[in-house]
């Protein structure tokens, strides 16, 4: 092996990282002056290629192939990949009642044991159901991939030949309708030329308001875990949308009030007072964190709270409790 | 040298804390709201490194992000936790990237990555001068000229290192094999960027060095 041979890959760590001693630098350097691939590999981090971080287009382009991927609205998305779970409920409900009603027909002649061979069936019928419908739901999305892409490539095609920069319909195929959902509203693809702009926040705001819509209404219809995941979900995809700021206080009020998870809860009140101080929640977040507090027996966290309330919203209709409780908490 | 994860900025281990990773089970399950989150959390990112290997002007870009995410969906029931969840999702979009370039069996010329290198460089390195900037995408066009002459793995490994800038740990628990076999496929890689370069003597000066 030559001199050249031996690269110094923990040195190009550093350099990345910029935490190369002054000694190390000019060992690299004297290395690099030598070896012609290694001068490469610090011309590319000099150049910053490693650097780069997520672009606003980055995220609008992710977006976009999300939605194409899930079908579109939140809804769409929620009936193209439904739970296991949730179907195979749905199946055991029915195969249940027909299993009931053959039981008493048969109890008449004594088949337990028949009816114990149709329960059995039914079980092996619903697991074969589930996975396959799994095994649907994967080859659905891989089709609608490969439909979508045949769609962009027309798509590119045509606007090869129409104005630059004019948006174009999309195909008539794009995307396979899966069970149960109709079929979508053709969304308006751009040309490729244009594809790397950013979407309006408009768009963002409105896809953050159909996700805590949907949030809202499973925390509603008592499907609680459910709930938490779509708040949890807007705040990941959505962080800087009102909605998002506002599925803080909606999950930490579910996790205080219904789910009993005051430290949770805690946690949830206390981003949204990092996010907004002032906002317009704020006042039922300091409330909320004085309250998981004192669940918790945190009492200083509890005076500190109810004092932060006072101070900042003097004339809060939770004033007299504040004092009450700070009464309470003196010596 | 501490670890240092590039996506959260945080210490290595700091990705226990990530809030996907408490999604996960129910995105593995098939939860439709916890596998939006999922890769609308990760989408960016990924769209970045394909982004970084494709070229943002690629015709092919939205497909090769698209079928990143399908590939990560497919992968999570095999995801345990061996590399931070993003490393991994990132590894699927840098090979599902290096994937579509070598089915198209295409090259990026020089004019067109010069083209692209001006469009996807951040605003701060983009006020450098139009000589310093004509140099630097003439380096990444021969790096993404380099990466589809490669074999997969090494290809795969240059770019982990080179364009998401992983440490050699990093680039190990990322794919899965030992610290060694990174070191031997950079090395690998090393040998064709030099026999590149020598067979070129031009490009010497991109990188300052004499023919």
């Amino acid at each position: 092996m030559s001199r050249i041979d031996l690269h110094m890959d923990e040195l190009f760590d550093g350099a990345r990282t910029g935490t190369l001693s002054t000694l190390e630098a000019t060992r690299l350097q004297a290395h690099c002056a030598q070896c012609a691939a290694c001068r490469a590999e610090l011309g590319w981090i000099g150049d910053g290629l490693h650097l780069g971080a997520a672009s606003d287009a980055d995220r609008e382009r992710g977006a976009r192939a999300v939605e194409a991927l899930l079908g579109g609205a939140p809804e769409a998305a929620q009936t193209a990949r439904p739970s296991g779970r949730v179907r195979a409920a749905t199946v055991s409900r029915w195969q249940a009642a027909a299993l009931v009603c053959l039981g008493l027909l048969m109890a008449s002649a004594g088949a337990a044991l028949y009816t114990e061979v149709q329960a059995w069936r039914a079980r092996e019928a619903a697991a074969t159901t589930t996975a396959a419908a799994r095994s649907s739901e994967r080859a659905s999305v891989a089709a609608r991939v490969k439909a979508q892409r045949r769609a962009r490539a027309a798509a590119a095609h045509d606007a090869a030949q129409v104005e630059p920069g004019a948006a174009i319909m999309a195909p008539a195929v794009p995307s396979i309708p899966l069970p149960g959902v109709s079929a979508p509203e053709p969304r308006r693809l751009q040309p490729p030329s244009t594809s790397n702009a950013p979407a309006s926040p408009l768009d963002r705001a409105r896809s953050a308001e159909a996700l805590f819509a949907r949030a809202n209404a499973e925390r509603t219809a008592g499907a609680l875990e459910r709930a938490l995941a779509g708040y949890e979900a807007l705040a990941l995809a959505f962080p800087e949308t009102r909605s998002a700021l506002a599925s803080h206080i909606s999950r930490a009020e579910l996790l205080l009030r219904r789910m009993h998870a005051p430290a949770e809860a805690l946690v949830a009140y206390r981003s949204y007072l990092t996010a907004a101080p002032e906002g317009p929640l704020a006042e039922q977040a300091r409330v909320g964190v004085a309250t998981c507090a004192q669940q918790l027996g945190q009492d200083d966290e509890d005076r500190k709270a109810w004092l932060e309330l006072l101070e900042q919203h003097p004339g809060s209709l939770h004033a007299e409790r504040a004092h009450a409780r700070l009464r309470a908490l003196s010596p | 040298m501490a670890l240092v994860d590039r996506e959260s900025g945080t210490a290595g281990g700091a990705e226990q804390d990530d809030p996907l990773l408490r999604l996960l089970p129910r995105a593995v399950d098939g939860d439709a709201v916890a596998v939006r989150a999922v890769l609308f959390a990760l989408s960016p990112e990924m769209t970045r490194a394909a982004r970084a290997v494709l070229g943002a002007s690629d015709a092919e870009l939205d497909d090769a992000v698209q079928e990143s995410l399908l590939g990560l969906l497919h992968a999570l029931p095999s995801f345990r936790g061996e590399c931070g969840l993003r490393r991994f999702a990132n590894r699927i979009a840098v090979r599902t990237a290096l994937r579509v370039r070598r089915r198209g069996q295409r090259r990026v010329a020089h004019a067109e990555s010069l083209a692209e290198a001006g469009a996807s460089e951040p605003p701060e390195r983009s006020r450098r001068g139009p000589d310093v900037q004509h140099l630097a995408a003439r380096r990444k066009a021969l790096l993404l000229e380099l990466l589809d002459a490669l074999p997969e793995v090494q290809a795969e490994t240059l770019a982990l290192r080179v364009v998401l800038g992983y440490s050699l740990e990093e680039t190990a628990s990322a794919t899965g094999v030992p610290v060694n076999t990174v070191r031997s496929r950079v090395r690998l890689a090393r040998e064709a960027l030099r026999a590149r370069i020598e067979s070129e003597p031009g490009l010497h000066e991109l990188f300052g060095g004499e023919p």
